[in-house]
């Protein structure tokens, strides 16, 4: 078992390093540049565009430098050492800072580099309120309200089968599941900022300016955007697996034996029916990650996944590469989480590992 | 009674001679018609096609129009205003949007472009996954270790996120400007989503190339080609069928969020176009007119969230009617 997860662990590196390469690949591929400037297309003065890409690397090949390869060996080093030299390139550059915790300068907020745009808050602020938190926030929140509403819903249903309960709370969950959270929020910004003018357009800073708490208000959207299609998702799953376990043998025998009915299907129902369930979290949270950027820019919050769109406009390589990779990073982790849950869940599988 | 007095062989000979023998295929069909849901889904998905095939008959006016002047921005039909320019007027129902043009125009041939992204792809995905996932399956070995590493790699990439590199990258080559950037998408879309299909299928093979049925097929002399296509493949065809229905709705909502980030299909300058606009095109600018032109929001979103159901009714009566040994199970 821990062989099998040290493997899956490992697995995650040349899955990110692939990422990067494809990243970096297209990205340079991209016709223009991060000094053009919007929207004339006017090209910064030729000399000032040197030194900015002797600054930021840019004057370098993006994968094998020849040029030193070359150098290197009519300066009379030897073999090892120009070999070496032919590395001395963009993306090579990139990995070796990469690994050492440096996601480079953003090339368009002029003395910031990437991981603090994505982890710093602003000066005399708490960490909780940087970007990252900011997407943490929403991300968290979400996966509660799913946990929260989706799962005792199933429960219910189930054990409430064939009533109105069940019927009103099965719809309203294949509803949910059917419509994606994209369209979910297009249908709250219309509802709740178009009809109701309760609340604006642009969300207000998710972070309190004062105590730094939460702004429960401006989160509330979102998160619930979010959580609902998950929501729904669970309470499908999980009044399925409850009524498979209602019909087991071992139900049967709990009540048989005198169990007053909440001990039967706290001890004996809901250990087993939420098994299933709980396998489905890491896949689930995995697509709420990634679900996050969309609702991030309908709701317009000032998380990572708006900054990534942003940075996608203005050709920020160094910020796209970052975000790329971070988003890469959360889904690997949420479906490695899994496979970890899955192990201590259920004794066959740790045993034929 | 009559039948009483008949024994169960009799009665069972009886049932044969009523009723006709009927194929696997039928059988399923029969269960999917059975399903109410999945019914409303196919009724529902039937219509929007015609919606989409017939746009230019059933739109009142190309989405590029500008039928009259001074008509920006006009109300729905139902909402009169004192304001002869933006009173509603029942020549242009849902109203027009910033520009001039029909809402409900913009609409309809916004459902050509869903339907077309929802269904290319689906098929260039089912080839692709289906003949990498039967050659590693089959062939097995270090073919197999080859190309099951590299849709590890595929399966990694979050989807949407290598969507938006793509579509924004490569949106102004020439790639980019094909068919009014339908193409560039629709390479997006498979390049990721093949792999599902490989995997599936290779499953499949694996389990499926061990049965008597392929032993039999190599003992009368089939060639591999032949036993893969003829003999493999159609046993493998329920999932496969499934997993193509679930394909087309996450093409179209993929979509939408790419024409919502502003990176979908290229709005078409010329009015012969046969993809003018698409939803997702829609949803962007209905943000900004959001309390002027409503129904810029409303009826894309709508549209979409219809569609969406009635897929996923579909898939899901689909999955039952061909595996009745999963219903219920999800």
């Amino acid at each position: 078992m821990s062989t099998y997860l040290i493997r899956r662990t490992l697995a995650i590196i040349p899955t990110l390093f692939v990422v990067a390469l494809v990243t970096f690949v297209i990205m340079h591929a991209t016709p223009g540049g991060p000094w053009d400037t919007d929207p004339t297309k006017r090209s910064t003065e030729p000399k000032f565009q040197e030194t900015l890409n002797k600054r930021y690397g840019l004057d370098k090949p993006l994968f094998i430098n020849t040029k030193a390869f070359d150098d290197s060996l009519a300066k009379g080093q030897g073999p090892a050492k120009a070999a070496v030299s032919l590395l001395d390139a963009q993306f090579e550059h990139y990995l070796w800072n990469l690994l050492h915790g440096d996601m480079g300068p953003s090339f368009r907020m002029r003395g910031r580099d990437v991981q603090d745009v994505l982890f710093k808050p602003d000066p005399g602020r708490p960490f909780w309120t940087s970007r990252f938190g900011t997407t943490a926030l929403i991300g968290v929140a979400a996966a509660l309200i799913a946990c929260l509403i989706g799962i005792p819903l199933g429960i219910i249903a189930a054990l409430r089968q064939n009533t109105i309960v069940d019927y009103v709370s099965l719809f309203f969950a294949t509803v949910g599941y059917g419509i994606p959270s994209f369209v979910l929020g297009i249908f709250f910004i219309i509802i709740f900022a178009g009809w109701l003018n309760i609340v604006p357009v642009i969300t207000p800073p998710i972070w309190m300016e004062k105590t730094n708490a939460p702004n429960l208000g401006a989160a509330f959207l979102p998160a619930l955007t979010l959580a609902i299609p998950t929501g729904a998702y669970l309470a499908r799953l999980t009044r399925a697996s409850m009524l498979e376990v209602m019909r087991q043998d071992y139900t049967r025998t709990a009540r048989a034996k005198g169990l007053p009915e909440h001990m039967v299907v706290t001890k004996h129902m809901l250990r087993n029916a939420l098994i299933p369930v709980i396998t489905v979290l890491g896949p689930a949270l995995a697509a709420m990650v990634t679900g996050s950027f969309i609702i991030e820019n309908i709701f317009s919050v000032g998380g990572i996944g708006r900054l990534f769109v942003e940075s996608i406009s203005r050709r920020d390589y160094s910020m796209i590469m970052g975000t790329t990779l971070f988003y890469a990073l959360l889904v690997a982790v949420a479906n490695l989480g899994v496979d970890f849950v899955y192990g201590f869940l259920d004794p066959r599988i740790r045993a034929s590992q | 009674m009559a039948e009483s007095a008949l024994t169960d062989s009799a009665l069972a000979a009886q049932a044969l001679r009523t009723r006709k023998p009927v194929s696997l295929w039928q059988d399923a069909w029969r269960r999917l018609l059975r399903n109410k849901a999945a019914v409303a889904g196919l009724v529902v998905i039937g219509f929007f096609v015609i919606v989409a095939i017939f746009a230019p008959v059933i739109a009142p006016h190309t989405a590029l129009d500008i039928p009259e002047a001074r008509n920006s921005l006009r109300s729905a039909a139902w909402i009169k205003t004192n304001n002869p320019n933006t009173t509603g007027n029942w020549k242009y129902p849902l109203g027009t949007d910033s520009v001039g043009h029909d809402v409900l125009s913009e609409i309809i041939w916004g459902t050509r472009t869903s339907m077309v992204v929802g269904i290319v792809p689906m098929f260039i995905i089912l080839t692709i996954g289906t003949l990498v996932g039967l050659i590693a399956g089959y062939v097995g070995g270090n073919v197999d270790n080859i190309l099951m590493r590299i849709t590890d790699v595929f399966y990694a990439f979050p989807d949407l996120l290598f969507f938006i590199i793509v579509m924004s990258a490569l949106r102004d080559t020439f790639l980019g400007e094909l068919l009014n950037g339908l193409f560039l998408l629709f390479a997006a879309l498979s390049i990721i989503n093949w792999v599902g299909v490989a995997r599936l299928v290779r499953g499949q093979v694996l389990s499926l190339k061990k049965r008597d049925f392929v032993d039999a097929a190599r003992v009368v002399g089939a060639t591999n080609v032949r036993i893969m296509l003829r003999h493999i493949l159609p046993n493998s065809l329920a999932p496969l069928i499934v997993v193509g229905a679930f394909q087309i709705p996450n093409a179209i909502i993929a979509e939408a969020v790419l024409g919502f980030l502003g990176l979908g299909i290229r709005p078409a300058s010329d009015p012969h176009a046969a993809f003018q606009t698409s939803w997702g095109m829609l949803l962007l600018w209905g943000k900004d007119a959001m309390h002027s032109q409503p129904w810029l929001l409303i009826g894309p979103a709508v549209c979409i969230a219809i569609i969406m159901l009635a897929f996923s009714f579909v898939g899901d009566g689909l999955r039952d009617a061909l595996d009745p040994m999963m219903r219920g199970t999800s």
